[in-house]
């Protein structure tokens, strides 16, 4: 069981990442606010089951990334748009120079838009190995599938990125 | 060329050193001979190096807030959630959710209905932002 002093640092370790994630799920703040308030609810509901050894990270990613693919086959809620630039935004490291965050920006914003083209499923992969940096196995277990299905849709959602963004940015 | 078939359903796995080495130096040797199946993998590592080094918007003031009101509510923290409005996104909406969240630690108790929360960014805008790379 968690204590609530250990929730509180729980939530003080992991929500800004798992805000960055849901930020790159859903495409716009709102609906990752949404998203990680969701998601650390149902912790809290199941807190009971939670035992201290286990990676509290990848519990959050899993019940983050389940609700997100839940609600997107149930009830297509949570909207998907192109990626404007917003105050406050935090770039990856190394952006640079003015001239170089420009460009990254446009960059961003089609990467964006097309990520927000993708099938559900086929995101959440992309998000979690190649944005979040996780490996198949973490994936796999994340989405409730087999690692072969995770190398599969890494595949046609690279394919569809790559068909997408690449007339704008040589990719 | 022949192999190229075979060669391209490999290429995402040898770019996310998946293969075994055997098979990875077949994808090498086979993509010093091909230009189309080497600017496939060029492509490929171009894309990965834009995926990985775009970036997320940091966490709205106040949310963390919200989040930990929540832990402190609980086990009525989804009847709490409810209750809250949903995020105006205005500037001073951190301020009012920190009214609000020292409420929850003072009374212990739901707060009624209408009282000013905050969860989310401080622009007008709700649209995330993903710049920058890395390479
Ligand atoms: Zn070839």
């Amino acid at each position: 069981m968690i204590a609530r002093e250990k929730l509180d640092e729980l939530i003080e370790t992991h929500s800004a990442k798992a805000y960055q994630a849901a930020c790159r799920l859903t495409g716009n703040q709102a609906d990752a606010c949404d998203l990680v308030q969701e998601a650390f609810l149902r912790i809290i509901e199941k807190k009971d089951l939670f035992d201290p050894g286990f990676d509290f990270g990848g519990w959050m990613y899993r019940i983050m990334f389940r609700v997100y693919l839940n609600s997107r086959r149930s009830r297509e809620r949570l909207r998907e748009v192109p990626l404007e630039p917003e105050a406050g935004s935090v770039p990856a490291a190394g952006a640079g120079s003015p001239e170089r965050a420009a460009e990254n920006s446009e960059l961003g914003r089609s990467i964006g838009a097309a990520l927000a083209g993708l099938p559900a499923e086929l995101r959440a992969c992309v998000v979690l190995v190649d944005m979040e940096g996780m490996d198949y196995e973490f994936a796999a277990e994340t989405l409730g599938c087999p690692v072969g299905s995770v190398a599969g849709r890494l595949f046609r959602a690279r394919r569809a990125l790559r068909a997408a963004l690449g007339p704008m940015e040589g990719i | 060329m022949m192999f190229c078939a075979v060669v391209e359903p490999l290429l995402d796995l040898y770019l996310d050193d998946r293969l075994v080495p055997v098979q990875a130096r077949w994808v090498e040797k086979h993509a010093a001979r091909c230009h189309a199946c080497a600017a496939k993998l060029a492509a490929g590592r171009r894309l990965k190096a834009a995926l990985r080094g775009t970036g997320a918007p940091a966490m709205p003031d106040g949310f963390k807030a919200r989040l930990l009101a929540l832990a402190q509510a609980m086990p009525s923290a989804k009847a709490l959630a409810e209750e809250l409005p949903s995020p105006d996104l205005r500037p001073s909406a951190a301020l009012a959710f920190g009214l609000a969240a020292l409420a929850v630690f003072v009374s212990g108790s739901l707060l009624g209905p209408g009282l000013p929360s905050q969860a989310c960014s401080d622009s007008g805008s709700s649209v995330c932002f993903f710049g920058g790379r890395d390479k």
